[in-house]
């Protein structure tokens, strides 16, 4: 009996020891980027959002400001470099997605925003692909009205409650969804810290102008501790009768609200999810920091079996006439994973799969997807009353008006590229301009008149090239892949036909190439005059995708004040994304009122270097030139 | 009466066995929990699998023929584990390298396949050579100088010996004797002082016509060190000596 009870003790209480073992000894490990941080000093990320206004028209541009930060070092850089921002409609379905690449902590940039997009809140997320991992508190959403031109007789909306997707992010256990005052606790740990004592003191020399009129703004550190920084950005809008907060008081159990009395619109708070202890075990390093550049991964597959194409090469090239070259080998569920340096923004880029000396043709290409995965909660509907929608009309009238008579000064989303430097084999040992000699037909009289080192033959109705050895005076045994315009090309026959004035430069590399853990025996790298690569070989041996890489190349402080005698309806007078306040300097600058009194707000948010949250208001009125009485 | 006691020493002997049992589990338990679930929570990374390989740089090279025999003369050192620095700022470590004195090359040999290649000088800023206790064996770092007799500069890989505010670099430079075939080692010392780098022949004489303003500096501390700077020992720690002087007077 006693060896049964013994027996009995050992099976029962070694799984209670394994697990609660963690917990009692204080090994709670979760991983980022393969390495263990204990929970005390976990790597965190968090962003912040802060825009220009609050409401838009469809066809302006939306201007932002992010904060990227960790919340438990407030003031050191973040690991990742890469930022995604999104614009989620009201059915919480991204619309518009673009990626930035960000130092110093601070994201700033200006998006127009499509003639596409319906009437509704929509909601500006700003995230790292780190932070996928982590619960959706950590995410900077920001809830914008967005009014489409079209729309005249819109008078409700809905909004929905953002909570993580149960299946592919943090699930819950039973019991461990919480309550909303848990909510709160819980966001304290997470949320940087807020004081009620000022940071940092506006001052405005007058707290009304007339129209067109000039104001100074200074801003003064307050209870700045000496060597601690804010970084705040700056606004100046036209209050409306409605603004939009995320709250937890929201009464979203009946999922029907109206705005009859209340100006302050409160929208469901985004569903806060603790993860359960094996849930933060397998979702805490999910997705790694993107601490070197983009990370582009994938999976490749037999389009007819669906089976994983295991241990096999696919390489990344870029359609220029520098050969551009990285490789990745798949693991054993077919995945491949590159790091894309910066010199890859905004270009095309080609993924391929060599198989001995061929370009492999029809694969099952699958990208993995930068997106938020987020799920839609509980639902209310929100009706205007008639000043808000009174309100809305005066906006969109502003909007119509400026979009077609103010000076569009913002330049479209231009395409940035870096030039590439020097091809992936550095030097090749001989180059040829066909152009320099006699004009030749075709490929083969170019090869054997000009490419000596080099033979291209016909054998059993293929076609295939051979590169002389230059140590043993041989030739390379026959390979069937050129670079052609920087792409790995098979379809030597094709080729046939290329002669003088079609070919601009070929390089020849005759020695044997060895390019990280690959070898090429020898290489030919031809560059066509018109630089393209056929699409129908693309479609079919090869992955084409864009890499775009939103690069703001301009500074985004604006009061965007039109040249006089133009009417000037600005409903944001003010907005710089990006102001450092020390705790020895103050910021000053003018801001000029536009043709449309009324009262404005002045908004100063942002975070200081120690994680304190600054958020300071004022209030300002600018009155009709002439006139007494501001019209509100 | 001797029964009982037996069975009473068997059920003892029982228990502690299950007790030496239940503690060697629960120890088993406490080293192994952390191990176990670190591996655990490693395998979720989905991105972790190729992410490693797709970070590291990637070599250019070209294949090395031993165009000068076998002769060890014409190597700085034997295969050594070495980390590259790249001119992209990038370091690839731990990888086989060595010195080629007749080429001025660096060559490497790729553990994957056992092939010897010369690594694209363009692609290089530097590298460093460790022993097999991963103490620093050399260091060299690539500079563009100009050859007496030669018309253009060029990249050379340079021994960095001492490194402050005078600086003295070697060129293992390996020549091939004519007519004999023979290999002979004829290193040049450059010598860095004020931004200004020059052919340097290690001599008492030449060092103290370097040194400028600080030349009777320099002079007491040989002096006083009895140091040879024909030697280049020597003039390695006449060097130090002068550069750590410099560093101390500094504030």
């Amino acid at each position: 009996m006693i060896r049964m009870t013994h027996k009995l003790l050992v099976f029962l209480l070694l799984p209670a020891i394994v697990w609660l073992l963690p917990a009692l000894t204080g090994t709670e490990i979760v991983c980022a980027q393969n390495r263990n941080i204990h929970s005390t000093g976990m790597y965190l990320e968090q962003t912040f959002a802060q825009t220009d206004r609050d409401y838009y028209v469809t066809g302006e541009f939306l201007r932002y400001g992010i904060f990227v930060f960790n919340p438990s070092a407030p003031g050191e850089n973040v690991q990742s470099k890469i930022l995604y921002i999104s614009l989620f409609n009201q059915n919480l379905y991204p619309v518009l997605t673009w990626r930035s690449n960000f130092t110093g902590n601070i994201s700033a940039g200006e998006m127009k925003l499509p003639d596409t997009l319906s009437s509704g809140v929509y909601y500006l997320a700003a995230y790292t692909s780190f932070m996928r991992s982590l619960p959706l508190s950590y995410i900077a959403f920001k809830p914008l009205f967005i009014s489409a031109l079209t729309d005249d007789n819109f008078t409700e909306f809905q909004v929905r409650e953002i909570v993580a997707p149960e299946a592919e992010g943090i699930v819950p256990e039973a019991g461990n969804s919480l309550r909303a005052s848990e909510k709160t606790a819980v966001r304290g740990t997470t949320d940087i810290h807020k004081e009620a004592s000022s940071i940092v003191n506006l001052f405005t020399e007058k707290d009304s102008i007339v129209t067109r009129g000039s104001l100074k703004v200074r801003i003064n550190p307050g209870t700045l501790h000496p060597g601690e920084t804010a970084r705040v950005s700056v606004r100046i809008v036209r209050k409306v009768p409605f603004s939009f907060i995320l709250s937890e008081g929201t009464n979203s159990a009946d999922s029907d609200s109206s705005a009859q009395e209340v100006a302050e619109i409160k929208l469901p708070l985004i569903g806060e999810q603790i993860p359960s202890a094996s849930a933060a075990r397998s979702t805490a390093c999910r997705y790694v920091t993107e601490n070197e550049g983009y990370l582009l991964s994938g999976t490749v597959s037999n389009p007819v079996t669906a089976t994983p194409l295991r241990s096999k090469l696919v390489t990344l090239t870029v359609p220029d006439s520098i050969p551009f070259l990285d490789y990745s080998f798949t693991d054993s569920s077919g995945r491949f994973c590159f790091v894309l340096s910066p010199v890859l923004d905004n270009r095309s880029l080609c993924l391929q799969m060599l198989d001995g000396d061929t370009v492999r043709e029809n694969i099952n290409w699958q990208i993995d997807s930068k997106c938020l995965p987020v799920a839609s909660g509980k639902a209310m509907t929100i009706r205007w009353n008639q000043e808000q929608i009174k309100a809305w009309d005066e906006i969109r009238s502003v909007g119509l008006i400026n979009l077609v008579y103010a000076l569009d000064s913002v330049p479209e989303h231009e395409k940035v590229t870096l030039p590439l430097n020097r091809p992936f084999y550095y030097t090749a040992d001989r180059r040829v301009v066909p152009a320099d000699f006699s004009p030749l037909d075709n490929f083969r009289e170019v090869a054997e008149n000009l490419l000596l080192s080099v033979r291209y033959r016909k054998k059993d109705e293929n076609y295939f090239i051979r590169i002389l050895e230059p140590g043993r005076q041989s030739f390379w045994p026959p390979d069937r892949r050129i670079l052609l315009n920087g792409v790995f090309y098979d379809d030597l026959a094709s080729l046939a036909g290329k002669g003088s004035k079609q070919i601009r430069y070929i390089d020849i590399v005759n020695r044997r190439l060895l390019f990280g853990d690959l070898t090429f025996n020898g290489l030919l790298s031809l560059v066509t005059t018109d630089g393209e690569i056929p699409p129908s070989y693309l479609a079919r041996h090869a992955c084409t995708l864009e890499n775009k890489v939103y690069l703001p190349g301009r500074s985004f402080n604006t009061s965007n004040v039109p040249a006089y005698p133009l009417p000037d309806f600005r409903l944001g007078l003010y907005w710089n994304p990006v102001i450092r306040i020390h705790s020895d300097n103050a910021e000053e600058w003018v801001v000029h009122a536009s043709d449309i009194p009324g009262a404005y707000r002045i908004e100063v948010c942002g975070i200081t270097s120690s994680g304190r949250r600054v958020e300071v208001f004022k209030d300002i009125v600018v009155l009709e030139n002439g006139s007494q009485h501001a019209e509100k | 009466m001797e029964v009982n006691m037996l069975k009473n020493n068997l059920h003892s002997d029982e228990s502690m066995k299950w007790c030496r049992i239940m503690a060697t589990c629960f120890l088993i338990c406490i080293l192994g929990t952390p191990y176990t679930s670190g591996q655990e929570r490693n395998c979720a990374c989905s991105d972790s699998a190729s992410f490693a390989a797709a970070v590291k740089e990637k070599l250019v090279a070209h294949a090395f023929w031993f165009p000068y025999g076998m002769d060890t003369m014409q190597y700085f050192s034997y295969w050594m584990p070495g980390d590259i620095l790249l001119e992209s700022g990038k370091v690839v470590r731990n990888e086989s390298i060595r010195y080629h004195g007749i080429m001025d090359a660096l060559l490497w040999f790729r553990s994957s396949d056992h092939q010897t290649a010369v690594i694209e000088k363009e692609q290089v800023a530097g590298f460093n050579l460790y022993k097999k206790d991963g103490s620093l064996y050399a260091r060299f770092r690539k500079m563009r100088l100009r050859k007496e007799l030669s018309s253009d500069s060029a990249d050379f890989f340079l021994q960095v010996l001492t490194e402050g505010p005078v600086s003295l670099y070697k060129l293992n430079r390996v020549e091939l004797v004519r007519n004999t075939g023979r290999m002979e080692k004829r290193p040049r010392y450059y010598l860095l002082y004020k931004d200004e780098m020059s052919l340097f022949r290690p001599a008492r004489r030449n060092l103290l016509d370097r040194m400028g303003e600080e030349k009777e500096q320099m002079r007491l501390l040989l002096r006083r060190n009895h140091l040879w700077v024909s030697q280049e020992e020597k003039l390695i720690r006449a060097l130090n000596l002068f550069n750590s002087a410099v560093a101390k007077s500094q504030p």
